[in-house]
């Protein structure tokens, strides 16, 4: 069962789109990872699916809810965390959590204490006086004491040191597997998401240009490294579905995205003088920058391999 | 949680978030009405003291403007701190009903900003020595326009996402009704449309601010268009506030002018009805009774002939009261009614209506007629009037120029008036043997000595004495020197002269009262007794009316005691009251 559908999701800031026929499902118990460059629409597409943003076309539905009018009871099956979110930050911890707990009937008081330990944050400390990862590990706490059915993540490591990441990284873990705990998360950590990460969305310009699982997209993407005899095909037509092209000297290093396995075949097929094929998994790290060198290349009227051919 | 459960539970939250705050804005109004309280007496009976306005400093109008401004920063502080303008606002992420945070909202306006600014008011009314239900009255009116501003600033603060923005949509709105009336003015002239009725433009301000309110926590985050809508809304009510005569002033400000002088009641309801009788005309006014211990007056009155083309002619409305008149019930004597109870209050009060302005030569006195419809019912310490109606009905001899005027078919009379409503409050009562009665305000009254016939009555003497603990007293005193006590502006201070004081000896035993009437008077000069301290002594002779026994007055004055009653202005509205076409009796 899917927890999230989302449907032809368009949101414009004035006449700024934001979000552009957005369409995608994150299955129930996902931990769904959004990726793309910055301004791509992603904390956008996570505000609209905490129900902050409702004046958006298209469908976005979670759990059968619209999320433009998510009732109370809907919403204490949500969780959501943001870079930059205000908490109360007027109230010491305990007085937040006695605050928050009335309103959710789940609210774990045990997982909150345990939360606490594990984060060490002194309840008795005024969250203005938190340094910023205590304020996200607070939030976090916030958000997942109640055992939420989804958990919306937006940028929750950045600037966090490697330690508070590692605690962040684990509660999120421990949280995604006690209770089948969807989760979507937006971040720029690559390698944190690769870690986490059981399917994946890349959003640029606000254009869901994939969305599918790891475990597709490591099967799909490739990361080739070609050497060259010499400068013959160096500038050849290539598919569209190569990405991100690097050259170094008679060196090109590209993703590919192919199904079949057939895909060493096609290379050497594409560059017949090659003296070396070499293809390998697609880290999320190279899908990523691959997109993006090829997105910039776009931007910058730079010539793609096509073009310069 | 149920609505009224999460209501409480945002409401603590409210309340501990903005404790500090609420504890200085509470010092502040509570030092505000101190001062008022020790700086400005209040003089409890009418008619006002203008000259105390001349003991408000410079501080004290700052500090009014100072609380009225933090009252509404207050307001806006309390809504702000769940906002509507912040899109991830804490609370939209939580699973709370709009409603009940509009309601926490709302919760906390009335239980802190509101009630306290009233709590200060009443303390203050109190401290002045304001009579309850003068204080009730102005702390009413005051308590109606100080909620239509705060529920205005609300909306401000709902549409805003800071103080600082909250200040300029403000200012802007504020702005923009002076403007508004500038240009209006320009564009009226003179020709001001008639103004709603306060309690309905009070009632259409306060829905439109709560209701606009509600919906903007309804829609979570109102941008745009909401926002605009919101602040139009805003500038309405304001203008249609200020355009009513709801602005009203706190206990501090009416101290500072010395009495509610305007005070707008319920629309009186007058009828008039008139018909001829060969030369007379006879004209029948009437009105609804009075609450019980009030009594009506009718102010200003102008009458007029009016003609279905336009034509009018005024008549001059005049009561006549004779000297003497029966008042059986009470001392089974004449009995004098003050001139300026007769024309409602007393129906069956001999009257007049003449023509022409002023036409006090009219000959048809003796054409009045009058009703004895009146019932006076006797308490151990007063006169409580209870009439099923109250009329007034004048026959007055027509000259020819009325005359030709009423026979113009259609020709009507009208009476517009004001009509002033007085409750009747005991001051105080004396035991009716030379005895000293300490009143609050710096009066001491005493019963100085009983006169023996022929002149039989009651010495009364009124002393009043301040030290400079409150210079207002001295201020007094060298004005009831300069002006005598008889003066309309001095009178307030010595009881007894008060016209509108009524005198009676009353008897537990018998329920029943000996009206008096004041014979004598004398002034005493002011006297320095301390450094700084003045007083001075007023002497009231207390006759009785009519013709009373030396041993019936003996009687009195040893089983009675000395009650003093004052008419209290409570209200006042204006009355229009238009006659059908005027026909001629056929006899």
């Amino acid at each position: 069962m899917n927890a999230i559908v989302v449907e032809n999701l368009s949101f414009a800031f004035g006449k700024a789109e934001a979000l552009e026929d957005v369409s995608f499902t994150v299955p129930e118990g996902a931990l769904y990872a959004l990726i793309g460059p910055n301004g791509a629409g992603k904390s956008t597409l996570l505000q609209i699916l905490a129900g902050l943003r409702n004046n958006y076309k298209g469908r976005a539905r979670m759990f059968g809810s619209n999320c433009a009018k998510f009732t109370p009871q809907d919403r204490e099956h949500i969780g959501y965390v943001a870079e930059g979110q205000k908490l109360p930050d007027w109230m010491r911890l305990e007085q937040l959590e006695a605050y928050l707990a009335p309103w959710y009937p789940t609210w774990d008081f045990s997982l909150a204490n345990e939360l606490r330990e594990r984060f060490a944050l002194d309840a008795t400390q005024q969250i203005s006086k938190f340094s910023r990862g205590q304020y996200m590990k607070a939030a976090l706490l916030c958000a997942l004491a109640p055992r939420p059915k989804v958990l919306l993540m937006d940028e929750p490591f950045t600037g966090m040191d490697v330690g508070v990441k590692d605690e962040l990284v684990r509660g999120l873990l421990s949280a995604s597997a006690a209770d089948g705990c969807t989760i979507v998360l937006s971040s720029h950590d690559i390698a944190e998401i690769e870690m986490l990460a059981d399917h994946v969305g890349y959003l640029q310009s606000g254009k869901l240009r994939l969305s599918e699982s790891m475990e597709n997209l490591r099967e799909r993407f490739k990361h080739v490294d070609v050497v060259l005899a010499d400068d013959a095909l160096l500038t050849r037509v290539t598919p569209t579905e190569w990405i991100g092209f690097e050259r170094a000297d008679r060196r090109i290093q590209f993703v590919m995205a192919h199904d079949g396995d057939d895909a060493e075949q096609l290379v050497k097929t594409h560059y017949p003088n090659a003296t070396r094929v070499e293809l390998r998994q697609a880290t999320l790290r190279e899908f990523f920058l691959a997109q993006q060198r090829t997105q910039l290349q776009v931007r910058n009227s730079l010539p793609t391999m096509e073009q310069a051919s | 949680m149920n609505a009224v459960a999460e209501i409480l539970h945002i409401l603590r939250k409210d309340l501990v978030r903005a404790r500090w705050l609420l504890m200085g804005f509470a010092l502040l109004v509570s030092f505000s009405a101190w001062r008022s309280a020790v700086s400005r007496p209040w003089m409890p009976i009418e008619p006002c003291v203008r000259d105390c306005s001349t003991r408000v400093t410079t501080l004290d109008g700052i500090l009014a403007v100072v609380v009225f401004a933090v009252a509404l920063m207050v307001a806006a502080s309390l809504v702000q701190s769940d906002s509507t303008q912040r899109f991830n606002s804490f609370w939209k992420l939580q699973p709370v009903r709009t409603t009940s945070v509009f309601g926490a909202k709302l919760a906390s306006l009335l239980l802190t900003v509101v009630s306290v600014i009233l709590l200060a008011q009443f303390a203050a009314a109190w401290a002045m020595g304001i009579y309850p239900s003068d204080a009730a009255h102005i702390i009413l009116a005051y308590a109606r326009f100080f909620v239509v501003c705060v529920a205005c600033a609300s909306v401000c603060a709902a549409i805003t996402s800071n103080l600082r923005g909250f200040l300029l949509s403000a200012v802007a709105i504020l702005v923009g009704t002076a403007l508004f009336w500038i240009v209006w003015g320009a564009v009226r002239g003179d020709n001001a449309a008639p103004v709603p009725p306060t309690g309905t433009i009070f009632a259409a301000s306060i829905a439109t601010s709560v209701l606009l309110l509600f919906w903007l926590f309804r829609i979570r985050t109102p941008r745009g268009v909401a926002r605009i809508a919101a602040m139009a809304l805003t500038f309405t009510v304001i203008v249609g506030a200020t355009y009513s005569d709801m602005i009203s002033y706190s206990v501090n400000e009416f101290a500072q002018w010395g009495g509610p002088e305007v005070k707008r009641g319920k629309p009186a309801d007058l009828s008039i009805s008139a018909h001829r009788d060969g030369r007379a005309l006879t004209v029948v006014l009437t009105s609804p009774a009075p609450a019980a211990n009030h009594r009506l007056l009718l102010v200003d009155a102008v009458a007029q002939i009016v003609t279905p083309s336009g034509r009018a002619m005024p008549l001059s409305f005049t009561v006549n009261v004779p000297g003497k008149n029966n008042s059986p019930h009470v001392t089974k004597e004449t009995f004098v009614v003050d001139s300026a109870v007769a024309p409602l209050l007393r129906a069956g009060t001999p009257a007049v209506i003449t023509s022409g302005s002023p036409q006090p030569n009219f000959p048809s006195r003796r054409e009045v007629v009058a009703f004895d419809n009146y019932v006076d019912a006797v308490s151990s310490n007063g006169v409580k009037t209870r009439t099923a109606i109250l009329k007034l009905i004048a026959a007055v001899e027509m000259p020819d120029s009325v005359l030709q005027l009423l026979s113009t078919r259609g020709a009507r009379i009208t009476v517009s008036a004001f009509i002033e409503d007085q409750s009747l409050e005991t001051l105080f009562t004396l035991p009716a043997s030379p005895a000293t009665h300490h009143l609050k305000w710096g009066t001491t009254v005493s019963i100085a000595k009983f006169a023996k016939p022929a002149i039989k009555g009651i010495e009364l003497e009124a002393v009043t004495g301040e030290s400079t603990r409150n210079p207002i007293f001295a201020g007094v005193a060298d004005q009831v020197h300069e002006y005598e006590v008889t003066s309309y502006d001095s009178t307030y201070m010595f009881i007894p002269t008060v016209s509108d004081v009524q005198y009676s000896l009353t008897r537990n035993f018998s329920a029943d009262t000996l009206h008096l009437m004041k014979w004598q008077l004398g002034i005493g000069a002011p006297a320095m007794v301390l450094p700084s301290a003045l007083f001075t002594g007023t002497v009231v002779k207390l006759v009785p009316f009519g013709k009373v026994s030396d041993d019936e007055f003996s009687d009195w004055l040893k089983n009675g005691q000395l009650v003093l009653n004052i008419w209290e202005y409570s209200s006042h509205s204006l009355a229009h009251a238009e006659s059908g076409v005027v026909q001629q009796n056929r006899t």
